[in-house]
């Protein structure tokens, strides 16, 4: 302990020193320049450091640093070095159990954080999810944890870990799924719950400054007609539906935004967190998409969650919904593409666009009619253009046109029976129609 | 590849039990041997001591009353002294007498056989029609229980598999099962509830499914609400009825009571399609002083019938509306109502639920095998892991401990999810208290004494002090098999006792091994009478076939060409084969049948320079 190194009154430069909780600049009656050092301090700093930054001098530094713990606002801080929770961990992974290393790892980081999340993060929820999400995210992690998952495995300790990681889980969704203890506990942690009050719209209070685009809770989707998804369970007591926090002040505000970003960066870094977390923003991005009509943005965001958990069945049927929209909305597209091709003049071009039209979108008997009509006049394929051109008609069999068409495509391929229908239908359809008639007329005359 | 081994699930019925199994991913009932899915619950001892289970047993009951023993479900894990028990003698035919520990026995065929013995009985049957089935031994199985049983009975239950030799992988809920069997294959998101009204419980259960998890929201039920009832109503109706007429009490007489609960039971299931159902019993009694015998004839309409059990119906909607309450779920939010049990088939009770639920029940599964099938679903789930499947089931009934003054402190309610684990923190109630006695207890009754011990320990050592300065956690902790375990710690000595609660099913260690044991060595007799058996029937085919051939080579001109000692070396393999056919020996049958078809084949075989034949 040489004698330049140390600071009568602070300790050796490589102490640190702490900012006095709590304390009240103006009941101390700082200096300016007690003022600027103080903020140097922050809430702990090592002493050379501050004196390193400090532009005042090293020697006048000193003074301010000793008046300021005169007047009470600095300490002298140890900082004890994190402890290394690293070799337990390992010990545990290297037992013998029938269980692969990363769903190990996986059970004991999330036995090991289960205390310092709350009922929210340990179902991989951001703060204020609705009770209909918290009962998806339970399910889907009891999937995951409940011991009977691996019924008849040799789990070892693991069977106690994922027991606890179980019960917590259910209480985390018996708390938040009954409306009750859910508003008991949103009152006694209140970050959540103004993180709650944040992230649903309450119509009567001013917008929050800065609404986070993943939190806005999606509309019910509506184009899944023909499996809904699961109904958000109605309590049977008319209940709020938000908790019933007056709308946040906001300083508050301010402050529970900063928390939450903490909780959000520390849920990142969990690998079981982040994956759940990641799916359902998917999953609600997509959904948010599905309902602005975006179907290309909720195919591809769909299509992730399907890579990601290729177990989740909502993710399944959205995603087959979300194609056949997306799909649909393509073939669209492509058959003005088309249209604007062939009244430029390019056939070639525009027969294969209305093909990759009528192939995405298989209902569109436009397409495959003008793909088939296109292609008739190209010499195109025989086999091809039949289907194409049949395919117009079973979409569409009301259109003589279409009728009309296959009849001369099949009179092509030579299959005069089929031909002979399909002029028959055109003039059932419209005793009319010359083209069919004459048609038929040569067709009469086979010899 | 070595093929996994057959999971079967069994629904041990109160009148009759069915064993499924999944095969290629299909839940699939297995057959009885007589061709049947249900197996009657009844077991027997017929009056050459043999013993009869299923249909056989069931056939004989009318002639053979007190040695044929059925709804042994409404006996099992029961004290002798309790009320249910009590109420139930009065009505059965059979003798039941008391055990060791406030148990039950069953008195048959000169023995005391423990009611978990019976059960064992009828899981042997189901187990060796699966083997049947299978063509290889069958070990583990899935059995369902009433949602409404109690540990005991649970145990008991689990007791019975083992006696049986079935490793019992898991003891699931009737109901929940039954919500198993109907969502596999669906893709059901929501509510569903299921009541199931059997043969002797009645139990509601309210699901959440989705996606493939089953979670048990609440159930809740009566052990003593079934097709019995209904049918005993009946009885009662027409023992009544035939008093007023004759001034006879049927019900003293033990043969016609037996004939009259199987014309009830035939009368109600026969009303459950037409108006009117004729009750013919001839010959059913004779009068005291003597004269002619007897009959009892008399109709009964589906009136009559809802008339009687009116309340039996009320009964069921009152203990549904209940349950529901406790799952906070109105009748209207529910996606499905799954009416199940052989007893969902009586339009009175279709008819209640109807106006219960304001919906019509779910008719797309069959409401007597589901809850098998269910079962061996979830026995495949457990065991395979490959489906999306999985069932979060909960405490039928709340567990605490006794305090002060003889009630009852809850730390875990009922219709909690398990795996789980609840503390409370407890307080000595006396000056200087130095032990605490902890009496594990489940029920919903407020009075301790009203509900079922499971188990008791002591902490001792406790620190002197002032009452309630000492403080005590008792913690209760459930894992995902159902098994209880609780423990208490002295807050300030860190002084720990715990148990594993086991519920005790009437029957301790010791017996239970010694009835296995015996229900080996029952099995191997039996498998060496059957093999005596069948040695015997060979022997005697064969020793036919020798005498016919024989016969014909005495008919023939020179012996049919047969060598000269053929025929007197068959002879000497018929004596001998007559002396040994009594014999209990399976060798020495074998050696004989052996001699025998050499001796066959010799006669049988022409002769070096002979013809054919």
């Amino acid at each position: 302990m040489s004698a330049p190194n140390t600071i009568v009154g602070l300790g050796a430069r490589t102490d640190h020193i702490a900012t006095v909780p709590n304390v009240d600049p103006a009941r101390l009656q700082l200096t300016a320049e007690e003022g600027t050092v103080l903020s140097l301090v922050g809430r702990v700093e090592r002493i050379e450091q501050v004196l390193a930054r400090s532009s005042l001098g090293e020697a006048r530094t000193i003074a301010v640093l000793l008046a300021l713990r005169a007047k009470g606002a600095i300490v002298p801080a140890r900082v004890v070095p994190r402890a290394q929770p690293a070799p337990s961990v390992d010990a545990a992974l290297l037992e013998e159990v029938d269980l692969e290393p990363e769903r190990k790892k996986e059970i004991i980081e999330l036995e090991r954080a289960l205390d310092s999340l709350d009922h929210f993060a340990v179902l991989g929820l951001k703060p204020g999810a609705s009770p209909a999400d918290v009962k998806t995210a339970y399910y889907n992690a009891s999937r995951r944890f409940h011991p009977d998952r691996y019924f008849g495995k040799n789990l070892g300790s693991f069977r106690a870990r994922m027991e606890r990681i179980f019960r917590r889980l259910t209480d985390a969704h018996n708390v938040l799924t009954q409306p009750d203890k859910r508003e008991a506990y949103l009152r006694a942690n209140p970050a959540l719950g103004l993180a709650a009050a944040a992230a649903t719209p309450a119509p009567a209070a001013p917008p929050p400054p800065e609404p986070p685009p993943p939190l806005t809770p999606v509309p019910p989707p509506v184009h899944v007609a023909y499996t809904p998804p699961a109904p958000p369970p109605r309590p049977a007591a008319p209940p709020p539906r938000a908790p019933p926090t007056p709308a946040p002040p906001p300083v508050n505000d301010a402050e529970s935004e900063a928390r939450r970003a903490e909780r959000q960066a520390r849920l990142a870094r969990h690998p079981y967190m982040a994956r759940t977390g990641k799916l359902s923003e998917l999953l609600a991005r997509g959904k948010a998409a599905v309902a602005k009509g975006d179907w290309e943005r909720a195919y591809q965001d769909f299509h992730q969650v399907q890579m990601l958990d290729p177990k989740n069945r909502e993710a399944a049927t959205l995603l087959v919904e979300a194609r056949r929209r997306h799909d649909a909305q393509r073939a669209a597209v492509e058959l003005a593409r088309g249209k604007t091709l062939e009244q430029g003049g390019d056939a070639n071009g525009a027969y294969a666009v209305y093909r990759l039209a009528s192939s995405l979108d298989e209902q569109s008997a436009e397409a495959a009619f003008r793909a088939a009509r296109l292609g008739y006049q190209l010499g195109q394929e025989a086999t091809e253009v039949k289907s194409l051109a049949q395919r117009a008609v079973d979409q569409q069999p009301e259109r003589v046109e279409h009728h009309v068409l296959l009849g001369k495509v099949l009179m092509d391929a030579g299959s005069k029976k089929l031909a002979k229908r399909a002029f028959e239908e055109a003039t059932k359809l419209d005793p009319d129609n010359a083209e069919a008639k004459a048609a038929l007329k040569k067709l009469r005359w086979t010899f | 590849m070595a093929e996994a081994e057959p999971l079967i699930g069994i629904d041990l019925g109160t009148t009759n039990s069915i064993v499924a199994t999944v095969q290629d991913g299909q839940p699939i009932v297995i057959k009885n041997r007589t061709g049947l899915a249900l197996t009657p619950s009844v077991v027997a001892v017929s009056k050459n001591a043999k013993r009869l289970v299923g249909s056989i047993a069931k056939r004989q009951a009318i002639t053979n009353p007190q040695e044929t023993v059925y709804a042994v479900k409404r006996l099992i894990g029961r004290k002798f002294s309790s009320h249910e028990v009590q109420n139930a003698l009065r009505s059965l035919p059979y003798e039941v007498v008391a055990g060791q520990h406030d148990d039950l026995r069953v008195r048959m065929g000169g023995r005391d056989l423990s009611v978990p013995e019976l059960s064992a009985m009828i899981l042997q049957e189901l187990k060796a029609d699966a083997e049947a089935h299978f063509g290889r031994p069958v070990s583990k199985a899935v059995i369902t229980v009433p949602a409404y049983f109690n540990d005991a009975q649970r145990q008991a239950t689990k007791d019975a598999g083992r006696i049986a030799g079935l490793e019992v992988l898991r003891i699931i809920n009737e109901p929940t099962a039954a919500a198993l069997a109907y969502g596999f294959g669906r893709t059901v998101n929501g509510r569903v509830a299921v009541l199931d009204l059997g043969g002797g419980t009645f139990d509601v259960s309210v699901l959440e499914i989705n996606q493939g998890v089953f979670d048990v929201v609440a159930t809740g039920g009566d052990t003593y609400l079934g097709g019995e009832d209904w049918d005993n109503r009946i009885i009662e109706w027409l023992v009544f009825g035939f008093a007023k007429e004759h001034g006879i009490d049927l019900r003293k007489d033990r043969m016609a009571l037996q004939r009259l609960k199987d014309a009830a039971e035939k009368a109600k299931v026969e009303l459950s399609s037409v108006r009117e159902a004729q009750l013919n019993l001839p010959f059913i009694s004779t009068p005291p002083g003597g004269g002619a015998a007897l009959h009892l004839q008399s109709t009964l309409t589906r009136d009559k019938l809802d008339d009687l059990t009116n309340d039996l119906a009320e009964r069921v909607v009152g203990i549904t509306t209940e349950v529901l309450g406790e799952a906070s779920v109105r009748p209207s939010e529910l996606k499905e109502v799954i009416l199940v049990g052989g007893m969902s088939r009586m339009p009175k009770i279709v008819e209640a639920v109807r106006g219960y639920f304001r919906r019509e029940p779910c008719k797309g599964v069959h409401p007597e095998e589901v809850v098998a099938l269910g079962a061996a679903i979830q026995a495949h789930a457990l065991v395979e892991q490959e489906s999306e499947l999985l069932l979060l089931d909960v405490t039928p009934q709340s567990l605490g401990v006794a305090i002060a003054g003889g009630s009852v402190k809850r730390i875990i309610p009922k219709n909690t999810t398990v795996p789980t684990s609840a503390t409370e923190v407890f307080a000595t109630s006396k000056d200087f208290q130095h032990t605490v006695k902890i009496m594990v207890l489940q029920g919903e009754h407020e009075l301790a004494h009203q509900n079922e011990l499971l188990g008791e320990f002591v902490l001792t050592g406790l620190r002197e002090a002032p009452r309630g300065k000492v403080e005590i956690d008792v913690t209760f902790d459930i894992n995902a098999e159902g098994i209880v375990s609780v423990s208490a710690k002295d807050r300030d000595t860190g002084l720990r006792q715990s148990i594993t609660v086991t519920a005790s099913s009437g029957l301790t260690e010791e017996e239970l091994q010694r009835i296995m044991e015996e229900q080996r060595e029952y099995l191997m007799a039996a498998r060496i009478s059957d093999e005596l058996k069948t040695k015997r029937m060979e022997l005697d085919s064969l020793a036919r076939d020798v005498v016919d051939a024989l016969t014909r080579a005495r008919l023939l001109p020179g012996g049919g060409g047969l060598g000269p000692d053929a025929v007197p070396r068959a002879e000497q393999a018929l004596e001998h084969a007559r002396r040994v056919r009594e014999n209990e020996d399976v060798g020495s049958l074998a050696r004989a049948c052996e001699l025998l078809s050499g001796s066959l084949t010799q006669l049988r075989k022409p002769g070096p320079g002979g013809m054919g034949r």
